[in-house]
């Protein structure tokens, strides 16, 4: 079990939060005493989905239930597409973000382009805040290095894509979406990031989806994703 | 079969509805109209009408109503 003080929550929500990841070898016995001294004001516990006892528990100590995160991954094979989708695709390009677009990311998702996320969700956060986290988040992700692309249609700014790598084989998709303007036009189907990362030397792409997502999970899974792991997760506001 | 009843089976069978869902509805009402189900809604009227759309009239295929609008220049009246 790994207990995080989560510090950027902080900065995100207002307030102190802690972060558990349980993992698949934990003995409920080993870890009880240490889980049941957190009293952060905010706690997310993920859970191995095969560990049903420890989900148990964790729910008997008041948690609940509020999405699966599942992981996925691509090994960059090359993707056959229906016809349509490949015409889609093709009318898509992508630049690595400039300023200006940088501006225009944190316009939209100030707008409210995401609201399946566990904040969004939660009735003591909501979409307004949900907001805020994302910036921070994108904003940390850009001093951490990352890679991010902003997806053209018709030389028109449409979504982006946040890429993130420790070792340049295994690139991470942390974040990606369309603009408002584009948000109901089946362009969630167009993904370009396994053709950046093979561009970059990648070898595998992995990304996580929320269970309270599926319209996106669909779109991974056609796009050539397979599902390798899932987490259950549960919060507490104390 | 006449066209809007071609229109409305198109509907019925890449969203998986029923003829009376169909008129009225729009992307994102239902689940199955995500962007997946967009792919297979546009590809079926295609094959109905045996038309190839612009990327524009794809995205722009945002209801019922709206893609008896993007029909007509294709020539297809409903």
């Amino acid at each position: 079990m790994k207990v995080i003080d989560a510090v950027w929550e902080k900065r995100n929500l207002g307030i102190d939060a802690c972060e558990v990841l349980f993992e698949r070898e934990d003995a409920v016995a080993d870890i009880s005493s240490e889980f049941e001294r957190i009293s952060a004001p905010y706690t997310v516990v993920k859970v191995p989905s095969d560990r049903n006892d420890i989900s148990e528990y964790v729910q008997k100590n008041g948690y609940r239930y509020i999405e699966d995160l599942i992981g996925m991954e691509h090994d960059l094979h090359d993707q056959v597409r229906h016809p349509l989708h490949q015409r889609l695709y093709e009318a898509v390009a992508y630049r690595s973000m400039t300023e200006e677009d940088y501006a225009v990311l944190q316009h939209e998702i100030q707008s409210g382009i995401f609201d399946s996320d566990r904040i969004s969700k939660d009735l003591k956060f909501g979409k307004s805040i949900s907001a805020v986290r994302y910036c921070n988040w994108v904003a940390d992700l850009r001093e951490q290095g990352a890679a991010l692309y902003t997806m053209l249609y018709r030389q028109e700014p449409s979504g982006f894509i946040i890429l993130l790598t420790k070792d340049g084989s295994c690139y991470q998709s942390v974040l990606g979406g369309a603009y408002r303007r584009y948000l109901k036009t089946g362009l969630g189907m167009v993904q370009k990031e396994q053709e950046i990362v093979k561009k970059l030397g990648g070898k595998k792409l992995t990304t996580n989806v929320s269970s309270n997502n599926p319209s996106q999970l669909k779109a991974l899974v056609a796009n050539g994703y397979v599902p390798v792991t899932v987490q259950h997760v549960f919060v507490k506001h104390n | 079969m006449s066209n809007k009843e071609k229109y409305i089976q198109a509907f019925v069978e890449a969203l998986e509805i029923k003829e009376d869902q169909a008129e009225g509805l729009e992307y994102q009402s239902i689940p199955q109209w995500d962007s997946v189900g967009h792919m297979g809604l546009v590809a079926a009227v295609e094959d109905a009408f045996d038309i190839m759309m612009d990327t524009d009239d794809i995205i722009d295929f945002s209801s019922y109503e709206k893609g008896i609008e993007l029909l007509r220049k294709y020539d297809v009246e409903i």
